[in-house]
């Protein structure tokens, strides 16, 4: 996956003929509404499957970045603007050499407990794909109401399911950025994770170790936009206890693209503080108001000498050749 | 731009040789004076110390010209002719000069020192701003190692603060991530150089796979067995208690256990081994159940066992060499069965039990010297 290129032309290609048209960009969702029946995309459905990034030649520092949310009640409107500002956030993490061949995937996630379709996940793309993928998204909107969903899968998932070269390759974490107002559950229960992913475990996990192993491999941030239940104290505190620095409090949940933006320029050094990367994003044209609220937002993470900001030694270390890692069990 | 940083390129903009930039080297050892400039030098170029990227920028140029310099002092030093402006280094003498710029130190890198499984160890020095200091960089091969370096260097951080464990365990300097001329990230662990050590490895090697005195073992087997108890008593396994990572002193009867990046806390499963030692491993890592204090307890008479020159091919019932005393034997053997729940788990009792051994079959203890083969 992720062999082709992105390109800004190509984007605003299909906007404008989208507009012109009257066409969603969530066909898939569009069509199961009118049969009335909330189903599974095929290429959304991780069962026995696992998601790949990988290096190619027109892509040779290929870099993962998945971005998951919760398509349940009050965040309906989430992916539409990610769908929206796709383009910007592109254009932004290439123009300005945050990363270099950024390959993106979406997900969505919902409440095992009660949802038909809790867990959707799409493939790492570099090109206009990641927007196809986008389409195939069927959004349930309905939400447990108890102010808890199934995130806790979503650890799980990148933690055990997807082979990243950027990290294997190169020791360059992914990112992992999950959006949502609401709780995950306490543990990730085995036969969740049998009937949606397809594995069989011996017995459930913590989402204190998942996120623990997660994060050897994977930069998650947790986005909570500031909706009525996004401003549940008990909410926001369950986040921190599990990712401390790595809960993003949101004003705005139109900002999240411009949010995950200037968080991949800060971790990577590519921007000094949240300023700099408000800079940026005027530059692009973004909006001034969702720049802003990103701004706020990232308060916490930016102008921080925290383990989180902090950077490779920069060396002239022969390379070696990376053969011979550990025997792993 | 950053006053003194610009002072330091006006300097460097000028100097058209090495001597203008370090100047007349008066005392004896010119490489140490030279070596102290540099790293004077070194300081005002580093990087971090600058917030602008114009600084960072100009403080990165500044490193690079310096480095040139001051590969031409140290070839002009070694060929006697630094001084005379004139005269160019034999180009074959100019060493490459490889450095480590930490957030907070940096690190001159020199010889290899030892290549582990997961990771080449390398002599670095760096200036603590007072003196020059001698430690030991042990840099992954692999990215996709860090969570072994991590494991190590948490691990080591709990162990640092036992003061129990002082002495028996390496002290780290700082962990950091590590950027290679690819561009790959490699995680390295910075510890303090300890003197005079010697793995149990190089002595088996030294002593051409001969066994050792059973007098010896004996001392070695009760620094192994307290060791255990003060890391299990931190909640740690070592998960790889082999020869080479068992470090020996021999002048005071020592034993420093390295390599933690097979470490878990008690309860995880072992994540990964040392593929050299697969058979001195026990069944319950391959079963990836819980890692217990008897995981380390049977690793550790294994490593004993093979030092005793006893042939291992039956692992839990190992044929010692007839010196070997039979109670020690059983001893040892009784570390060695297979299941976990039926080895001993209490370290600190081995301990008390193993000195009971060899009171019971040498007597009152007396120090033994222990003399490693020169060249070792």
């Amino acid at each position: 996956m992720g062999s082709s290129s992105w390109s800004d032309a190509d984007y605003a290609a299909r906007t404008s003929h989208r507009k012109a048209t009257g066409t969603t960009a969530f066909t898939h969702d569009a069509a199961t509404k009118s049969s009335g029946i909330n189903s599974l995309h095929a290429d959304m459905n991780i069962k026995g499957k696992r998601r790949e990034s990988r290096d190619s030649a027109a892509h040779p520092e290929s870099r993962a970045i998945a971005v998951v949310f919760d398509v349940t009640g009050s965040m309906g409107e989430i992916p539409v603007v990610l769908q929206k500002k796709l383009g910007q956030l592109m254009t932004i993490l290439v123009a300005k050499s945050y990363v270099k061949d950024p390959q993106i995937l979406f997900g969505a996630v919902g409440d095992a407990t009660c949802d038909s379709v809790p867990l959707q996940i799409g493939q790492f793309e570099s090109g206009l794909e990641m927007d196809d993928n986008l389409g195939k998204f069927c959004l349930e909107g309905g939400g447990g109401g108890q102010m808890t969903e199934s995130y806790e899968l979503i650890p799980y998932f990148f933690a055990r399911k997807t082979d990243i070269d950027c990290f294997d390759k190169r020791g360059d974490k992914a990112y992992l950025f999950t959006i949502g107002d609401e709780m995950p559950y306490p543990k990730v229960h085995k036969d969740e994770v049998e009937a949606l992913i397809g594995d069989k475990l011996e017995a459930d996990v913590s989402l204190e170790d998942v996120t623990k192993e997660l994060l050897t491999r994977y930069e998650w941030f947790h986005i909570i936009p500031q909706t009525s239940t996004g401003m549940t104290p008990s909410i926001s505190a369950r986040w921190k206890k599990l990712l401390g620095e790595r809960v993003i409090m949101l004003p705005d949940a139109d900002a999240v693209c411009e949010t995950i933006v200037m968080t991949v320029g800060l971790i990577e050094g590519a921007i000094a503080s949240a300023d700099d990367g408000a800079a940026d994003l005027h530059a692009a044209g973004a909006d001034r108001h969702t720049v802003a609220a990103a701004t706020t937002a990232l308060a916490v993470i930016s102008g921080s000498s925290r383990a989180i900001t902090a950077k490779a030694a920069s060396s002239n270390l022969p390379s070696v050749a990376a053969g011979d890692s550990a025997a792993r069990l | 731009m950053n006053p003194e940083l610009k002072a330091f390129k006006t300097i460097l903009s000028k100097a058209k040789c090495a001597e203008d930039l370090f100047g007349v080297l008066k005392s004896k050892d010119q490489l140490a004076e030279a070596k102290k400039l540099y790293h004077s030098f070194v300081k005002v170029c580093h990087q971090d110390r600058y917030t602008d990227p114009k600084d960072k920028k100009a403080a990165d140029d500044a490193f690079k010209n310096l480095t040139d310099f001051w590969q031409i002092a140290q070839a002009k030093i070694a060929d006697k002719t630094y001084g005379d402006k004139k005269i160019k280094p034999s180009k074959a003498t100019i060493p490459v000069a490889i450095t480590v710029h930490s957030k907070s130190r940096i690190y001159v890198v020199n010889d290899t020192f030892a290549n582990g499984d997961i990771a080449d160890v390398m002599n670095v020095e760096y200036s603590d701003g007072k003196s020059t200091r001698k430690a030991l960089m042990k840099v992954a091969r692999h990215p996709k190692d860090q969570d072994l370096m991590a494991a190590e260097a948490s691990a080591l951080a709990k162990l640092a603060k036992a003061k129990a464990a002082e002495h028996r365990v390496p002290l780290v300097v700082e962990s950091i991530s590590v950027s290679d001329v690819s561009g790959k990230k490699r995680s390295a662990n910075v510890f303090e150089k300890m003197n005079g050590l010697v793995s149990m490895d190089a002595i088996l090697t030294a002593f051409k796979m001969q066994p050792l005195d059973p007098r010896d073992v004996a001392w070695m087997g009760s620094r192994m067995w307290t060791t255990l108890g003060i890391i299990h008593n931190e909640g740690l396994i070592h998960g790889a208690v082999v020869p080479s990572h068992c470090l020996i002193c021999a002048e005071n009867h020592g034993l420093v256990l390295v390599d933690w990046c097979y470490s878990v806390k008690i309860g995880e499963p072992i994540k990964a081994i040392a593929p050299t030692w697969r058979a001195l491993y026990p069944p319950e890592v391959f079963k990836k159940l819980p890692a217990t204090p008897a995981l380390d307890i049977y690793m550790a008479a294994f490593t004993l066992t093979i030092m005793l020159g006893a042939e291992t091919n039956i692992v839990h019932s190992p044929k010692f060499p007839s010196t070997v005393p039979r109670e020690m034997q059983r001893f040892l053997q009784a570390c060695l069965i297979q299941s976990p729940h039926r080895r001993p788990t209490d370290a600190w009792e081995l301990a008390a039990d193993w000195k009971t051994l060899l009171e019971k079959i040498f007597g009152k203890p007396r120090f033994r010297v222990f003399n490693v083969p020169a060249g070792t």
